[in-house]
């Protein structure tokens, strides 16, 4: 029997993201030609190679109902971690382990807080944001380290495989390994059963504290790589970094068909949407608009996003039969 | 109901009366001659006074179960667009009426947008405060701006040796304890933050409610930034970044419930003051401001945490 | 209990004759309310065993006992021979029961094989390897052939849903799979081949028990039928035993005596409130007149339409047709339009629509109506402590004073909250849905002389209920609800007679 090949909602949502997406890349060719130069579309990637990870990340944490606004506060600390790590002498290429760790703690403690103590997420990892950001700033004093010892991983940065910028080839291989997860493997299916339909997921034994473990974990680690990343963009460690993240990658998930109530996302339409985002940034920098303007031009785009979604929103067929009775003699 | 009843909010109370105590008797000791002066106690309630008088708005926020992450944005977009307004030559206290309407204004969309809708309110706030905060920084070009009106000065003056500020924060913190105690409105964004459903059920129009509570918030906030403004004379696009948390730890600390339907604003102000005894005594101490946004982070959690185990302790 | 003779065990072949699940004396006792009072009944594997009984006849209960959702009070449970105690679902699902209830347990967002395997992947590493999915798929192949495995869930229709919660269940290794209500929105065709799917099932040795009030259907599919009645089992009888719809009437209901009926003074003359051609996708032209002084009641089964025409009167949902209060057209499309025009509601679920659980009784009262505790928006603190205690003494709310929490009040207690804050807002017409749903004896006739004072001052009431002797015992009036039509009004005399009524309402005809 020849299966029938179906495009369900979120499939056809992705669909009219990339066709925003081309239009964004004309529009913004038109107004300045160098917009989509080789040069300008690769230094995208290198610029937001963070937007991209950890937005794969967070649609996990989206879906499965919780949300992660601790990552920008993470990239810092870890940031500062690797920086510290290199001037003392750690080689730079070793120190990626701890700091990673690092991240990833930082995911578990989030977690243990949502899950284990009952603290809604949004306050946990809103907690855990000024703690890491805290600790970011207060271990240099603000300062930032600009030690040679810093120096090695902006090879990072600038290596080129052929005339690619390592950044590319870096986001395309990050993007497919959590599609992979998201098709593949109990990760993405949990998130969405778990978002979904709590109820059923427990009912089918999955280890809903678990898993969201897991899942707050993976932003933890995203976020400890693109600390490191942004290190080796700028050559130092500075605990300014990741400042605004969250919000954008958070928008960037919207605007991707991240279901903010959970239990609907796709890694394909946060990587549309994020590189919407990202174009949209750059293309009104490319046309001289004040880098004022980003953040109020992410926030319009995440409440149209939000608020289209809402109006076209799917009312969920229930399938109930009859209300549930929740009264105890029936 | 004059007797005093065991009541969970009581006892809330009274354990945040008893840490402030705490933290007081530990800011004598570690700091003897400096702590209890008159001129450190008039520090401390000049830079709590932004936050309870934002905190008060919040608190109902947080009763009616939303949240408001907007605060901050739109205190520093209301700072610079006042500082704008007068240095071009408005007249102060016109500039003053167009920025707390333009504050409330915010406050609405964002109000209406949540009931409308029916979306998150952590989002659609968290939306309008990189919106507020992206205002202001164009309007100042990312930075501060200067050359304003004498006028300005008098809004946060100094008067007699009683900071105006205080004067304001006293005020709103007064005039929200009566709105929480004595107001139709107030019992209902209670009863919506603990049951929307029969809170419905019951008539009670939520999209009223919130949407007014968002825009009150939004107000106070605008005048917040003007109040920073005057004492500063400059219009800074970069204050208030922590306003929105330290609200929120305030209010929790005060023993407001991060789901809603419970909370008062007496005891957020106690929770005021015991954050800002804490960063004062941690000022003194030589203690960075960023270690210091350490602890308010271990103390927005253990507070949470705190109320959590005395309301499941206490069955009344 | 009642074993079937031995000629119809060598029917249905050999290795069916034991029991799978044996219900010994099994009783649950709620505060004041015994829903289930030494139930004992076996089913026998590779059987369909049907179990019926009207609304608060222990149907549900029986079942959340046996899926682990509640737990007994008394009695035991052996199943596949052994003691069964499960303490949560789960427990009752690794055991091998499969649950389908009314709460559909599918994602939507995932697709049909991966709902089926769901939690039953077989993994890697946590990579699901391929096989899981034939697995998935071999299983639905088993319950019904058109469903696309690849499809979302999003895109089936209820009955499609139900089939793949069937292939989970059989994916689970269940050897018995209980069903609630299952055809409660199918169509006729999709009812026939759940039918076909359950007498396949019960080939491949898997035991079916089928709760459903359509009698029809039990007489085509049960092999046996247990007949609950005010939490007792009244008969366990073979199917083919059993003669007509009438003989199961007969059981469900019995003699129903409706105390304390006292026939309101109704003023036939002024139409208090008027109805007319309510329509939405629940209701079907329901038109219907209230008089003044008149208590009338609607009955039903559940998902007949009761909730929703209080919800459709009260603004709560949409609806098509006109609504008229003292002869004006009012059409609420909120509660609180419906309040100002002096319509109130008792809601169906009382925790979760009816009070504010973490707030006191002083503070629950005055939610419907604030003027009476306050002026110009000010509220006096004095009053509301006089309002509150007023009603609780009208209405002897036990409780240690007004200042109390609800939470910890007795159902009885929470409902006449409910009651207060409905009667300080100087209703007219009191909506009363499930009025005593929960509610233990004493408190239910305490709360049935509130609605009958307050008719007696004046007002007017509708009471909905799924409990005949209820609504024979408050109404005047009694509309009979059937999938959303009102099938017919019957006054209440003695003429009454309840099995005629349980007819209509399961579908019969009406004479």
């Amino acid at each position: 029997m020849k299966q029938k090949k179906v495009l369900n909602v979120s499939a056809k949502k992705n669909l009219i993201l990339l066709a925003i997406l081309v239009l964004m890349l004309c529009f913004f060719t038109a107004m300045n030609h160098k917009f989509i130069s080789f040069y300008n579309i690769t230094n995208l990637f290198r610029q937001s190679l963070p937007n991209f990870m950890i937005g794969c990340a967070m649609t996990f944490v989206i879906s499965c109902g919780y949300i992660d606004l601790s990552v920008g506060g993470v990239m810092a600390m870890c940031a500062m971690f690797y920086g510290y790590l290199c001037i003392w002498h750690v080689n730079p290429w070793v120190a990626f382990i701890p700091v990673f760790a690092l991240g990833i703690l930082v995911g578990i403690v989030n977690s243990v807080l949502s899950c284990n103590l009952g603290i809604p997420a949004i306050m946990s990892t809103m907690a855990t944001w000024i703690i890491t950001s805290g600790i970011a700033m207060s271990v240099c004093k603000a300062i930032p380290i600009t030690s040679p010892l810093v120096k090695p991983v902006t090879v990072l940065n600038s290596m080129k495989i052929g005339k690619v910028p390592l950044a590319l080839p870096l986001c395309i291989i990050v993007t497919l390994v959590f599609v992979f997860l998201e098709k593949k493997t109990i990760i993405g299916k949990y998130a969405i059963a778990i978002g979904g339909n709590e109820a059923a997921a427990r009912y089918s034994g999955i280890n809903v504290t678990k898993m969201r473990r897991i899942f707050f974990s993976l932003t933890g680690l995203m976020a400890a790589f693109s600390g490191i990343w942004q290190v080796g963009r700028l050559g130092s460690a500075d605990p300014t970094i990741g400042t605004g993240y969250e919000f954008r990658v958070v928008a960037a998930c919207i605007l991707g068909g991240v279901d903010i109530k959970g239990g609907e996302g796709t890694i394909a339409g946060v990587f549309t949407g994020t590189a919407i985002m990202v174009v949209l940034i750059n293309g009104m920098l490319m046309m001289g608009v004040d880098s004022f303007y980003q953040d109020v031009a992410t926030g319009i785009v995440l409440l149209a996003a939000v608020m289209i979604n809402s109006m076209t929103g799917n009312r969920k067929a229930t399938g109930k039969v009859k209300k549930s009775s929740t009264s105890a003699a029936s | 109901m004059k007797k005093v009843k065991l009541t969970a909010d009581s006892l809330q109370n009274l354990a945040i009366f008893l840490v402030l105590f705490i933290i007081f008797v530990i800011g004598t000791i570690v700091e003897p001659d400096n702590f209890l002066t008159g001129s450190n106690i008039s520090n401390m309630m000049v830079a709590a006074s932004s936050i309870i008088i934002v905190a008060s708005a919040v608190t109902m926020v947080l009763i009616s179960g939303n949240l408001d992450l907007s605060v901050g944005g739109i205190g520093a977009m209301s700072a610079v667009l006042f500082g704008l307004m007068t240095k071009h030559g408005v007249a102060v206290p016109f500039a003053i009426v167009i920025t707390v309407l333009l504050g409330a204004l915010i406050g609405f969309l964002t109000g209406f947008i949540i009931t409308k809708f029916l979306l998150p309110s952590f989002l659609i706030s968290l939306a309008f405060d990189y919106i507020a905060r992206g205002i202001a920084l164009i309007g100042a070009h990312g930075a501060v701006v200067f050359d304003l009106p004498n006028e300005v000065t008098l809004i946060g003056k100094t008067i007699n040796g009683i900071p105006l500020p205080t004067v304001y924060a006293l005020i709103t913190v007064i005039v929200f304890i009566w709105i929480q105690n004595k107001t139709v409105f107030a019992a209902q964004a209670y009863s919506i933050g603990a049951n929307e459903k029969a809170a419905q059920y019951s008539g009670i129009s939520r999209l009223k409610v919130v949407t007014i509570i968002f825009t009150i918030t939004g107000a106070l906030c605008a005048f917040v930034g003007v109040v920073i403004t005057s004492r500063f004379f400059a219009a800074d696009s970069g204050i208030l970044k922590s306003l929105g948390n330290d609200c929120i730890i305030a209010a929790v600390l005060g023993g407001t419930d991060i789901n809603g339907g419970r909370g008062t604003v007496l005891g957020m102000l106690i929770g005021a003051f015991v954050v800002t005894a804490l960063t004062n005594i941690m000022n003194m101490q030589g203690i960075t401001i960023y270690t210091q946004d350490v602890v308010r982070g271990i103390v927005l959690i253990l507070a949470i945490l705190m109320n959590n185990v005395i309301r499941s302790k206490v069955k009344i | 209990m009642n074993r079937p003779p031995a000629s119809d065990q060598k029917k249905r072949g050999p290795w069916m004759s034991d029991h799978i699940l044996e219900i010994k004396n099994i009783s649950k006792q709620f505060a004041g309310v015994k829903a289930l009072d030494d139930v004992s009944l076996d089913v026998i594997r590779g059987t369909c065993h049907c179990i019926v009984g009207e609304n608060g006849a222990g149907k549900s209960t029986l079942i959340k006992i046996l899926t682990g959702a509640l737990q007994r009070t008394s009695g035991t449970l052996i199943y596949n021979g052994k003691e069964f105690n499960p303490s949560s679902t789960r427990d009752a699902m690794k055991a091998g029961i499969g649950c389908l209830f009314q709460e559909l347990n599918v994602v939507e967002k995932l697709k049909v094989e991966e709902n089926i395997c769901l939690g039953l992947e077989e993994t890697k590493g946590g990579i699901i390897q391929k096989k899981t999915n034939q697995k998935a798929i071999d299983m639905l192949k088993r319950i019904d052939e058109t469903i696309e495995p690849s499809q979302y869930i999003e895109e089936l229709s209820v009955a499609k849903r139900q089939m793949v919660e069937m292939a989970k269940a059989l994916a689970l290794n269940s050897d018995l799979i209980i069903m609630d209500e299952p055809t409660a929105s199918l169509t006729e065709d999709e009812v026939e081949r759940l039918f076909d799917i359950i007498k396949d099932l019960k080939k491949q040795g898997i035991t079916i028990i089928y709760i459903s009030h359509r009698l029809e259907e039990i007489m085509q599919l049960a092999d046996y039928v247990t007949v609950l009645r005010d939490g007792k089992v009244i008969v366990t009888k073979p199917g083919n035993e059993i003669e007509n719809r009438q003989e199961l009437i007969r059981y469900m209901v019995g003699k129903v005596i409706a105390e304390g009926y006292v026939p309101n003074v109704v003023d036939k003359n002024t139409v208090l409130l008027e109805a007319r051609h309510l329509t939405n996708s629940k209701l079907s032209d329901v038109s219907f007149k209230l008089y003044k002084g008149e208590i009338l009641g609607f009955y039903g089964l559940i998902g007949a339409g009761k909730t929703e025409i209080a919800c459709a009167l009260f603004g709560v949902d949409k609806y098509e047709g006109e609504v008229l209060v003292d002869g004006k057209p009012v059409n609420a499309k909120s509660p609180q339009e419906a309040v100002r025009n002096g319509l109130v509601m008792v809601p169906e679920e009382r925790r979760t629509q009816g009070i504010c659980t973490s707030l006191s009784i002083a503070s629950n009262t005055p939610m419907m109506n604030y003027e009476t505790v306050s002026s110009h928006g000010i509220l006096n603190k004095r009053k509301i402590a006089e309002v509150a205690g007023s009603f609780i003494r009208k209405l002897a709310i036990s409780c240690r004073n007004e200042n109390q929490s609800v939470a910890y009040l007795s159902g009885g207690n929470q409902q006449k909250v409910v009651l207060s804050k409905c009667l300080n807002a100087n209703p007219r017409i009191l909506l009363l849905d499930e009025p005593t749903r929960g509610v233990d004896v004493g408190a239910k006739q305490e709360i049935y002389q509130i609605i009958r004072q307050m008719v007696k001052s004046g007002y007017s009431a509708i009471v909905l209920s799924s409990e005949l002797p209820e609504i024979l015992g408050l109404c005047d009036r009694i509309g009979l609800l059937y999938e959303g039509k009102i099938v017919k009004f019957l006054d209440n005399t003695s003429e009454i007679e309840s099995q005629k009524i349980m007819s209509v309402v399961m579908g019969g005809e009406e004479n």
